[in-house]
């Protein structure tokens, strides 16, 4: 299997890792986890409480280079989204983006479930 | 619960492995979803005693092995290999608890839909908190509390493992209750983590 | 019964053996039983064994020998090591080695899997003349951690030679079958054993477990570019260094001062198993220079040390692989000739904490145990089985260049395990897989086997077609794949194109070759044989004249004089069937000389020798 040079390149150095400040009511946070294979994947996103637009994202990964790949790429689609389009990202949009193998579309939906935990986060937090 | 017990196809003798008569000492053809419990001639259920395990895949390893079919039919030859190979998978999945008990649980619940990421309450918080002070101390390289974590995941991988055999006790008594279905998930997949974390601390001898 | 016999192909010694009446043994006696891995190339085909042997110094760039470690192999792989070799190695399409003997405009080259099949076909013509009928199935050994390419290679190297293979198994199991069906030796029945194999090559290190009828390997682990070879190689570095101290400018890169040092190198390290200490002297002809010395076995133990370790740190990972301490293992078993080193022997005997087994002679114990597996194959027996492992994890490349395990390291063989795949375009109608094996986690880590090319997939929109492919490894250890596509039920083809290996295209191709030249082949190699066997014979003679004068009477001994000289006219000549005839007339007068204490060990080989090339 040929990847692109795009997918290698998140792999090899993965954009947006680290954190942001949890207690920061502008940032929601999703923790969520593979059970086929005990991946764990924490994605925050930063939202500007005015435009309601995502202005900042962060990621870490423990697991496999595909979820690793699968989250950097779902950091770097967010940011500049409305939460409400961010809402419509659909794991088989990073399946193609990535070029991931039926084995590996796990981490296609953990990169998508961590999308949705980090919103409804930031939505459960910001009722108002 | 009962075998439902398979005739050989030349002698129709029953059959203890569906792979083997061992009356008329006949190679079977078998289906490619034959579950292993029936390869390895057990009643579907996680007791298992573990030599006996092993007493029965010896003697059908002694009998299907492709060595004693060097000089059979080309159609024999292959059907002794892939029934071992067949024979070899099943003895792994069956040997482990934790192997046999998911293979079990799928087994179980062909028909039933199980919630299957679901963890217990924090857990996964846990889990993210334990890879991260793991990262801490194989950069430092702390043995000492490197050993310390190995063992107490150690520790609680043991806890799940001897939970398998009284919950699917307990839903052999009450099958209709799709809970404890459920919990067996939730422990397999706790496990998943606990593995993952600890495949990740080298060992020290 | 069909006869099935086992082959020893060793990097330094080939051997064969199988069950006689009287219970297993290796083909043939003495030196004969032993075919030295090493062959030379002459105008038309190659002489092989002893007779190569003898041109290492003279012929040194067309002299090959421990071929064994580059089958399957490529020039990144092998390193330095590579140049250190006389005759000339080359890579090929695919990462194919190839040697390359001849001059720059007439060079021939020859993959490490045809000069193997050399080595085999001398094996087989010596065990055919030894046991007076055609061999033609075998059971051959390999080191226990040779990964797929490398296995592959052999298979390849056997069936150039005309083998049928009716299994490849691995040398420290075959080593614990020997033992433990031995009736005479006291092997536990049931229990745990390590074999420990060092040969001149390679080192394995497996643990079995012994219940009953069953062998079961549980773990083995290994490293197939570690033996006694690299022993040598240690001692000639230190033999370049004390010659430089005298000579600053000597160079010692010609292929046949190479040889020269390999030599000494080799006979140091035999001594040294004897004696503490030894003398050596090294004559550079072309330099005209010599040099002596005296090399003590403390220098060479710790110029050995590290590569011990080395083993010893496999034999801590198979342990814990297996998840036991050395305490729980019952028995230790010695194989391979490295072994026979003592500095080695003390190693292992203080890590496992017990006396190893060397009842069986552990040159001979693998070829045997492999005998005894041919002897099962052919349905001799059914009373053991051997349950035999996969070395190293087989999977494909995902993501990232990471290795994606689909059957792990040490799982029980055969082993049939599915994989689905699919496509990322519409109408793609086939898929490139690239299979790996290893047991790191990037495949740059890991050894590429080979390109699965899935073609003939219906057309569809992408992710729609589901095919599932099939990886099986055989009890050889080796691998095949089928694939289905299972919305349309079609069949997908595969085709596999390997990374270090012959095509079934190309070995047929060599086969064909082979044959055309095998006639040519056969008088100039019987010529150049009975030419050597006369030299040996004559020397034969002479070492023992002193007892051809207290035995044979003056008339004996002029009758062998005369036939001396008939036969030294002869080997002048080009017709071999004259010259063995003359050598066979002297074979016949020397016999009485042979029949003496003294002389039995070298003439009665000689004659033996002249028998075979019948």
């Amino acid at each position: 299997m040929a990847y692109s040079e795009k997918v290698i390149d998140h792999y090899n150095e993965p954009r947006n890792v680290g954190s942001l400040d949890k207690s920061d009511m502008n940032v929601g946070t999703g923790l969520v986890g593979a059970p086929e294979c005990g991946d764990v994947m924490k994605l925050q996103i930063q939202v500007d409480p005015l435009t309601k637009e995502i202005v900042d994202a962060k990621f870490k990964t423990f697991g496999c280079g595909s979820a690793i790949a699968s989250s950097s790429l779902a950091t770097e689609w967010v940011k500049g989204k409305s939460i409400d389009e961010a809402m419509t990202i659909q794991n088989v949009e990073i399946v193609e983006e990535l070029s991931l193998p039926p084995v590996k579309i796990h981490c296609s939906v953990l990169a998508e479930d961590a999308i949705k935990a980090a919103i409804s986060d930031y939505k459960s937090r910001n009722k108002d | 619960m009962a075998l439902e017990q398979s005739a050989c196809q030349k002698c129709e003798s029953v059959l203890v492995s569906r792979l083997f008569c061992f009356s008329c000492n006949a190679l079977q053809t078998f289906p490619n979803e034959v579950d292993f419990f029936e390869v390895l001639g057990f009643p579907i259920s996680f007791e298992i005693k573990s030599a006996e395990l092993e007493e029965r895949y010896q003697q059908l390893s002694l009998e299907l092995h492709p060595d004693f079919y060097g000089s059979a039919p080309e159609a024999e030859k292959r059907l002794s290999e892939s029934a071992t190979a067949i024979l070899n998978t099943a003895f792994n999945t069956l040997r482990e608890p934790t192997s046999r008990a998911d293979y079990l649980l799928h087994l179980l619940c062909k028909k039933q839909k199980l919630d299957e990421r679901s963890l217990p309450d924090g857990f996964l918080g846990e889990m993210f908190f334990l890879q991260e002070s793991l990262d801490e101390l194989l950069e430092s390289g702390n043995e000492a509390e490197l050993s310390g974590m190995r063992e107490d995941l150690n520790g609680r991988q043991k806890n799940i493992e001897a939970d398998y055999f009284p919950l699917f006790k307990k839903f052999e008594d009450n099958p209709e209750d799709p809970e404890i279905l459920q919990q067996l998930q939730t422990h397999l997949n706790a496990e998943r983590y606990l593995r993952r974390l600890l495949d990740r601390i080298p060992a020290i001898d | 019964m069909e006869r099935i016999i086992g082959i020893d192909l060793g990097t330094t010694n080939s051997l064969s053996a199988t069950v006689f009446d009287e219970g297993p043994e290796v083909i043939g006696e003495g030196e004969n039983a032993v075919t030295p891995s090493v062959l030379s190339r002459i105008d038309s085909g190659w002489l092989v064994g002893q007779e190569a042997q003898e041109r290492r110094i003279s012929n040194p760039e067309k002299t090959v020998f421990s071929i064994k470690r580059l089958m399957g192999r490529d020039l990144k792989e092998l390193g330095e090591s590579v140049y250190e070799l006389p005759y000339q190695v080359v890579e090929g399409e695919r990462n194919l080695l190839k040697v390359r003997i001849g001059e720059s405009e007439s060079y021939k080259d020859f993959t490490p899997q045809e000069l193997s099949a050399e080595i085999l076909k001398k094996v087989k013509q010596r065990a055919e003349e030894s046991l007076g009928e055609p061999v033609e199935k075998v059971v051959i050994t390999v080191p226990a951690y040779f990964d797929d390419a490398q296995r592959q290679a052999t298979r390849a190297a056997a069936q150039i030679a005309g083998l049928e293979v009716a299994r490849i198994i691995n040398e420290p199991t075959a080593a614990a079958i020997a033992y433990g069906l031995d009736e005479k030796r006291d092997l536990q029945k049931d229990g745990l054993v390590a074999v420990y194999d060092l040969g001149g090559g390679t080192f394995d290190i497996s643990i079995l477990k012994l219940s009953g009828k069953i062998f079961k390997v549980i773990a083995t682990h290994g490293n197939t570019q570690l033996g006694g070879d690299d022993f040598d190689q240690a001692v000639v570095e230190i033999l370049k260094s004390r010659v430089q101290q005298e000579y600053a400018e000597a160079e010692f890169d010609d292929p046949e001062s190479k040889q020269i040092l390999k030599k000494a190198a080799e006979s140091i390290k035999i001594e040294l198993s004897l004696s503490p200490e030894t003398d050596y002297s090294l004559e550079f002809p072309k330099q005209g220079k010599s040099f002596s010395g005296v090399f003590k076995v403390e220098d060479f133990e710790s110029l050995i040390a590290p590569m011990i370790e080395q083993t010893l740190e496999s034999c801590r990972h198979v342990l814990k692989e297996a998840k036991l301490s050395t305490t729980q293992i019952d028995e230790v078993v010695l194989v391979g000739g490295s072994t026979v080193v003592p500095g080695v022997r003390k190693k292992i005997e203080s890590f496992f904490g017990r006396s190893p087994h060397v009842a069986i002679d552990p040159y001979k114990v693998v070829a045997i145990g492999a005998g005894i597996q041919g002897h099962l194959l052919a349905g001799g027996r059914r009373d053991f089985l051997l349950l035999d492992v996969i070395p190293l994890a087989l999977g494909i490349e995902t993501l990232g260049g990471t290795f994606s395990k689909i059957i792990t390291g040490n799982t029980t063989i055969p082993i049939e395990e599915k994989e689905t795949f699919t496509t990322n375009v519409d109408d793609q109608t086939s898929i490139d897989v690239n299979i790996f094996q290893g047991e790191r986690e990037l495949i740059k880590d890991c050894r590429a086997l080979g390109q699965f090319k899935l073609r003939g997939i219906p057309p569809m929109k992408a992710g729609l077609p589901l095919v599932e492919v099939m990886f099986r490894v055989d009890a050889n250890g080796i691998l095949t794949v089928s694939a289905i596509e299972k919305r349309s039920g079609k069949k997908a083809e595969i085709e596999v194109i390997p990374f270090h290996g012959l095509t079934q295209f190309e070995i047929e191709r060599i086969m064909e070759d082979s044959f055309e030249h095998a006639i040519d082949d056969f008088n100039e190699r019987q010529l150049i044989e009975f030419r050597q066997t006369a030299e040996r014979v004559f020397r034969g003679i002479e070492q023992n004249w002193n007892v051809a004068e207290s035995t044979l009477s003056e008339m004996e001994r002029d009758e062998i004089r005369k036939q001396m000289e008939v036969v030294r006219q002869s080997i002048k000549g080009q017709d071999s069937q004259v010259l063995k005839a003359q050598l066979d007339t002297l074979g016949d007068l020397t016999r009485p000389l042979a029949d003496t204490a003294m002389g039995r060990s070298i003439l009665a080989e000689l004659q033996g020798e002249v028998e075979l090339n019948q």
